[in-house]
C-alpha cells in the first residue's frame, strides 16, 4: 500500500514537474532571445536557422547604450531615487490603511473602500489632463515628487494589505487590546509583523510598477537630466529607429535591476510565503 | 465615535492622498465629460452642458467596437489566466521538482516594462522572425503574420497578456495553497477522497479569498489594458484590437475629444465598479 | 470625542500639506532666479528633433547674436504622448515661448484651440513679408485670414534608388516626371532573390496603412484629394483611389514591394533597407541623413533622386512639394516680440545649422547654391548631383493641406479598411465603399459642430 502511493507520487511528480516546466520554458524562451539578440549584430537578429550565440558575439551593443550619448547611468541613479522613495513610504502607509480598513470598525469604512475599489479602476490615461493641470498647480510637474507622490499613496497597496489582514484572526488583535495596546502599536507590532508575505510581495511589486512605470514619466517629467530609465529606453527606439540588436540590449539593461533585486528577494518571497506567517 | 477618529487616524493620510491624486482628477475629468471645453481658457473655459456626451458618444462605432472586443477579450483572458494559472499553481505546490526556480522563471515576464516585452514580441512575431520561421519549418504553407492578422490579432495579445501575467497569478494562488491547512487533506485521505474530490471540495473552497482577488484584479486590468496595444497593435488591424482605454487615448489625443473621452471613461469606470460591487457582495455573503 | 477625531483629522491635513507646501516652496525658488534682476529674456522653444540634429547647434549660434535674448530647446517625441505634454503645457501657462509642428493636422488643431499668437502684427513690425519667403504659396498659410505659423522646412516626396543596381539590372535611370507604367518596369527588373536574400524593387515605409497606395495619388491629385471640391463631403469612393489601391495591391502580389504588413510587424526601415541593399528604391526624402552616415551604413554606391511616378501621364502637375517643421508662437507667452525675432532669424539664418540634417529650408530666401553646400557639403559624392538639384532640391507643384476636416479620424478609417483589403478579409470595392461610408459620417459630425 505505502508503496503504491510511494509510486504514484514519483509519477505525479514527474508528470507535474514535465508540464510545468514546459510552461516555464515557453515564459522564459523571448527573454533568452532577447539576451541573445542583444550579443548579435544587427544582421545576425533574424538570421535562420536561430544560433543562440553567433562567432559575432561582443558587448558592442551594450557600449553602445553605456557609453552613448543617452546617459544610461544618470537615469539609473533618478530611476533608483525614484522607486526607492516611494516604496518605502507607499508599504507604511499601504499598512496603515489596510489595517484601517480591515482591523477597525468605524462609521464609512466600508463606503470609503468603496471609493478605493472605484478609484483603483479608473484608466490613468483618463486622469492625464486633470493631474498634469493639478501638478502644474501645486508645483510639482517635472519633479520627481510628481512620480513619487502619487506613488505613495497607492491603492492597490491598501487593497493588498486587507485583504491580507482580514485572514488574520480578529483574536489575535482582540487579546491585544485586552493587555491594553494601543492600535498603533497592535498594527506595526503584532499586525504588520504577521504580514510579512504581503509586505514582502508588495514591496517586490511596487518596486516593479514604480521602475517600470513608463506613461507617468513621459507625461510629468521634461528635463532630460531628470529622465527615468524606462524614458531613456523608449527614447532610445526612437532615436536609433528599430535596429533590434540595440534595442535588446538596451533592453536588457532596463530589466538587470529589477531582475537582480528580484534574484536577491527571491529568498525571503518564497520562503516567507511558504513559512506561513498566517495559519487559516 | 472614538471608532471614527481610530478608523481615520489609519487611513487618514493614505485617504488624503488618494483624495488628491486620485480622487480630484476623477471628479475634474467629470466635470470635463458634461462639459463643452474650450481648451484655449485653460480650466475656465469649462462650460457645463449636461450629458449629451454622455448620448452622443454612442454613436461612435469605434466606442462600441471597442466595447465588444474589450468584452471578447476580459472574457477570455480572465478565464484563461485563472484556470491555467490554479493549475500551474496546483501542479508545483504539490509535485513539481524545482519550485523555487520554476517559480522565478514563470515570474520573470510579470517584472518586465512593457516596452521592452513589445519590443521582444514584436520582433518574436515578425514575420521573418522565429515564431513564423518555425511554423514554416514545420510545414505550414503561410503562416499566420499574428499581430497583423484580422483574426490573429486578439489571441496573440490575449496569448501576450496571459503570458505576462501568469507568474503573478501563480505566485498569488501558491501562497493560497500553502496557507491551506494539512490536516485538512489528511481528513479527506483517511475519508478515502480522491483527489478530484480533495480540489473540488478542499482546495477550491479553501482559496475563494485568493481567487475572489485574482478575478477582480484581473478584470480591472484587462478593461485598462493600453500599453501594450499601444505599443504593439494601435488597435489594429482594422478594429480588431482596439480596446476601450486605447480608444479613450486615441478619441482625447489624437482626436481632441477630451469631453468624449472623459464620457467614454465615467462609463468605464461604471462597468466595472458594477462589476466589482457585484462580487464584492457575493464574498460578503459568504 | 468630537474634538479628538477633529485633531487626527487637522494633524493629518497639516502633514499633508506641509509636504505639498514644500514642494511648491521649492518651485518659487527656482522661478524667481530666473526671472531676478536684468536678466535676459529666455526664449522657451520646443521641438521635434534630436539636440545634436540642429536644435544645439541653433541655439548656440543665436544666443551669441544678442546676450538680451536667449533660446532654450526642449525636445518633444512626435508621438500622441509628446504631443499631448505640448499641448497641455501650452493650455497651462506661459512656459512655452516658441514651437514647432510638423504634422498639419495638429497645427490646425493647435491653431482652433487658441494655442497660437497670430503673426501679422509681429511679421509687420518686422517688416516681414512672407510673399518673401514662399512666394504665391503663403497665401494657402492663411488660417481664417491670419497667418498663424512659418513652416522652416520643405518636405518632398521623393524616391532614392541605388545608382548601381540601376546599372546591374540595365536599367536606365528614371526620367523626371516619369510615368507609373516606367516605374513598374524598373523596379520589376530590380525585384530579385527569396527569404533572406530578397531585394524589393521598391519600398514604403509603414505609416498609415493607407499611405503606400495613396502617396502616388496625392502626387497626382494634391493633399485635400479626400474631399470634394466645396469641402463638405468625403470624397473616397473615385476611380483613381480604386486604380491606386489595386496598383498597389499588384505591386505586393508580384513582390515588388513589401507588404504593409511585412513593413509594420518587420519595422522596415526605408534607410536600412536602401543602405543595406535590400530595396532598390525607396520612399522618404529623410534619408539623406543616414546615406552621409557612413560610419552607421558603410556603402561605396551612389544614390539618385527621382520624383513620384504619375499615375495619369496627362496629369498637369505632379504634387511632390509640401511644407512643414511649422514654427510658432504660443499665445501665452510673455515674450512674442522675441520670439517673432527668434523665428525670423530661424527662417532665415538658424536652417543653416538644421539644413545638414536632411532639412530642406523652406524659405526662398535660400538659393540653390547654399542649399547643395548645406545639405551635402563635402559628402555630394554619394549623391547623383544632377537629380540631387533637380528632383530632391527643386521645389515646385506646391501642395498645401488646407481642408483638415476630421482629418485624423478619416486616416484612421483608411488605415482600418485598408489594412482589411491588404489582408486578403475585404475586397477591394467593399473597402472603398466602407472606407467612404464612414469618412463620410465623421465628415458630416464635424461639420455640424
Amino acid at each position: 500500500m505505502i508503496e503504491r502511493i510511494g509510486k504514484k507520487r514519483i509519477f505525479g511528480k514527474l508528470t507535474g514537474t514535465f508540464l510545468v516546466w514546459v510552461i516555464i520554458v515557453l515564459c522564459i524562451m523571448p527573454f533568452i532571445w532577447m539576451l541573445s539578440s542583444s550579443f548579435k549584430t544587427e544582421k545576425d537578429v533574424f538570421s535562420m536557422p536561430f544560433r543562440l550565440i553567433t562567432e559575432t558575439f561582443n558587448f558592442n551593443n551594450y557600449k553602445d547604450v553605456w557609453f552613448g550619448k543617452y546617459n544610461y547611468p544618470q537615469m539609473y541613479l533618478n530611476s533608483i531615487k525614484v522607486t526607492f522613495i516611494s516604496v518605502c513610504l507607499c508599504v507604511i502607509t499601504s499598512c496603515m490603511a489596510g489595517y484601517g480598513f480591515s482591523k477597525l470598525k468605524f462609521p464609512g469604512r466600508d463606503k470609503v473602500f468603496l471609493l478605493y475599489l472605484a478609484t483603483m479602476m479608473v484608466p490613468h490615461q483618463l486622469l492625464m489632463v486633470p493631474k498634469f493641470l493639478i501638478f502644474k498647480e501645486m508645483g510639482i510637474y517635472n519633479t520627481h515628487l510628481a512620480l513619487i507622490l502619487p506613488a505613495i499613496f497607492s491603492i492597490y497597496g491598501v487593497f493588498m494589505m486587507r485583504q491580507y489582514m482580514m485572514q488574520i484572526p480578529e483574536e489575535l488583535s482582540e487579546a491585544a487590546r485586552i493587555d491594553g495596546a494601543g492600535e498603533f502599536r497592535i498594527c506595526f507590532q503584532i499586525i504588520s509583523p504577521l504580514c510579512k508575505p504581503a509586505i514582502v510581495t508588495l514591496v517586490i511589486l511596487f518596486f516593479t510598477w514604480t521602475w517600470n512605470d513608463y506613461d507617468n514619466a513621459l507625461i510629468f517629467l521634461n528635463s532630460k537630466e531628470l529622465y527615468t530609465v524606462n524614458l531613456g529606453l523608449v527614447n532610445f527606439m526612437d532615436e536609433t529607429g528599430m535596429q533590434y540588436s540595440l534595442i535588446m540590449a538596451a533592453s536588457v539593461l532596463s530589466i538587470l535591476p529589477i531582475f537582480a533585486i528580484f534574484l536577491f528577494a527571491q529568498k525571503y518571497f518564497v520562503g516567507g510565503l511558504s513559512a506561513g506567517g498566517v495559519k487559516g | 465615535m472614538q471608532a471614527l477618529a481610530k478608523g481615520y487616524a489609519f487611513i487618514g493620510i493614505n485617504l488624503i492622498g488618494v483624495l488628491v491624486f486620485w480622487t480630484l482628477p476623477l471628479l475634474l475629468s467629470f466635470l470635463i465629460s458634461i462639459s463643452k471645453w474650450d481648451l484655449s481658457k485653460g480650466i475656465s473655459g469649462i462650460r457645463i452642458i449636461g450629458f449629451s456626451n454622455y448620448i452622443e458618444m454612442w454613436k461612435d462605432e469605434w466606442f462600441r467596437a471597442s466595447l465588444f472586443n474589450n468584452i471578447i477579450f476580459t472574457g477570455s483572458y480572465v478565464v484563461i489566466l485563472v484556470v491555467l494559472s490554479f493549475l500551474v499553481a496546483y501542479l508545483m505546490n504539490e509535485y513539481v521538482i524545482g519550485k523555487k526556480l520554476a517559480q522565478l522563471g514563470l515570474y520573470v515576464p510579470y517584472i518586465v516594462n512593457v516596452v521592452a516585452i513589445s519590443a521582444v514580441w514584436l520582433a518574436l512575431f515578425s514575420n521573418n522572425g522565429p515564431i513564423v520561421s518555425f511554423l514554416r519549418f514545420l510545414g505550414m504553407e503561410h503562416p499566420p503574420v499574428f499581430i497583423a492578422d484580422v483574426h490573429w490579432a486578439m489571441p496573440a495579445m490575449i496569448f501576450i497578456c496571459v503570458w505576462q501575467n501568469l507568474g503573478y497569478t501563480v505566485m498569488l494562488f501558491i501562497s493560497g495553497l500553502v496557507n491551506i491547512p494539512k490536516d485538512l487533506y489528511e481528513a479527506a485521505d483517511i475519508d478515502g477522497a480522491n483527489l478530484f474530490a480533495k480540489i473540488r471540495f478542499i482546495t477550491i473552497p479553501m482559496l475563494s479569498a485568493t481567487t475572489f482577488f485574482i478575478v477582480i484584479t484581473s478584470v480591472i486590468n484587462s478593461f485598462k489594458v493600453f500599453g501594450l496595444i499601444n505599443l504593439i497593435t494601435k488597435g489594429g488591424p482594422g478594429t480588431s484590437t482596439t480596446m476601450l482605454v486605447y480608444n479613450i487615448y486615441r478619441t482625447a489625443f489624437q482626436f481632441g475629444k477630451l469631453e468624449f473621452a472623459s464620457a467614454q471613461g465615467i462609463v468605464l469606470l461604471l462597468l466595472i465598479f458594477v462589476i466589482t460591487w457585484i462580487q464584492f457582495r457575493a464574498q460578503k455573503d459568504e | 470625542m468630537r474634538r479628538k477625531n477633529k485633531m487626527a483629522v487637522v494633524t493629518v491635513t497639516a502633514l499633508v500639506m506641509g509636504l505639498v507646501a514644500g514642494c511648491g516652496k521649492a518651485d518659487v525658488q527656482e522661478s524667481s532666479q530666473t526671472s531676478a534682476g536684468n536678466e535676459p529674456v529666455v526664449l522657451q522653444w520646443w521641438g521635434t528633433f534630436q539636440e545634436q540634429q540642429g536644435p544645439d547647434q541653433v541655439c548656440e549660434a543665436f544666443n551669441k547674436l544678442d546676450p538680451n535674448i536667449q533660446v532654450q530647446y526642449t525636445r518633444y517625441v512626435n508621438d500622441d504622448a509628446g504631443n499631448t505634454k505640448l499641448d497641455v503645457t501650452l493650455m497651462a501657462d506661459s512656459s512655452v515661448d516658441v514651437f514647432l509642428t510638423m504634422n498639419d493636422v495638429l497645427m490646425k488643431k493647435r491653431i482652433d484651440s487658441g494655442f497660437t499668437f497670430p503673426l501679422d502684427d509681429l511679421l509687420s513690425e518686422q517688416s516681414m513679408d512672407m510673399q518673401t519667403y514662399y512666394g504665391d504659396t503663403a497665401k494657402q498659410l492663411m488660417v481664417d485670414g491670419h497667418y498663424h505659423y512659418m513652416p522652416a522646412k520643405r518636405i518632398t516626396s521623393t524616391i532614392l534608388y541605388n545608382q548601381r543596381m540601376f546599372d546591374e539590372a540595365g536599367v536606365a535611370y528614371p526620367e523626371p516626371n516619369w510615368t507609373y507604367e516606367e516605374f513598374l518596369d524598373a523596379a520589376q527588373k530590380l525585384t530579385r532573390g527569396e527569404g533572406q536574400e530578397k531585394v524589393y524593387g521598391y519600398m514604403f515605409p509603414g505609416y498609415d496603412a493607407g499611405q503606400p497606395a495613396l502617396r502616388m495619388l496625392e502626387a497626382e491629385l494634391g493633399l485635400n484629394w479626400m474631399y470634394t471640391e466645396d469641402g463638405q463631403h468625403a470624397n473616397i469612393d473615385r476611380p483613381e483611389v480604386r486604380d491606386a489601391l489595386e496598383k498597389y495591391l499588384d505591386r505586393v502580389e508580384k513582390g515588388i514591394e513589401p507588404s504593409y504588413v511585412d513593413v509594420t510587424t518587420q519595422k522596415m526601415e526605408p534607410a536600412n533597407m536602401l543602405l543595406t541593399e535590400k530595396a532598390a528604391m525607396i520612399f522618404g526624402d529623410w534619408c539623406v541623413r543616414n546615406v552621409k552616415d557612413l560610419k552607421t551604413y558603410p556603402h561605396d554606391f551612389k544614390v539618385g533622386f527621382a520624383t513620384m511616378p504619375r499615375l495619369n501621364p496627362d496629369q498637369k502637375e505632379n504634387y511632390t512639394t509640401s511644407l512643414t517643421d511649422c514654427m510658432s508662437i504660443s499665445a501665452k507667452s510673455e515674450h512674442p516680440k522675441e520670439a517673432m525675432k527668434f523665428v525670423k532669424w530661424y527662417i532665415e539664418e538658424g536652417m543653416d545649422y538644421v539644413a545638414p540634417f536632411a532639412r530642406i529650408p523652406a524659405s526662398a530666401t535660400y538659393d540653390e547654391e547654399k542649399m547643395v553646400d548645406l545639405l551635402f557639403g563635402d559628402q555630394m559624392d554619394l549623391f547623383d548631383e544632377e537629380s540631387a538639384k533637380s528632383v530632391y532640391l527643386k521645389g515646385t507643384d506646391f501642395s498645401i493641406r488646407t481642408n483638415l476636416t476630421a482629418a485624423t479620424e478619416i486616416n484612421t478609417i483608411l488605415t482600418e479598411e485598408f489594412s482589411k483589403a491588404f489582408a486578403g478579409v475585404q475586397s477591394v470595392d467593399e473597402t472603398i465603399a466602407k472606407a467612404q461610408e464612414r469618412a463620410e459620417e465623421k465628415v458630416a459630425e464635424a461639420l455640424k459642430q
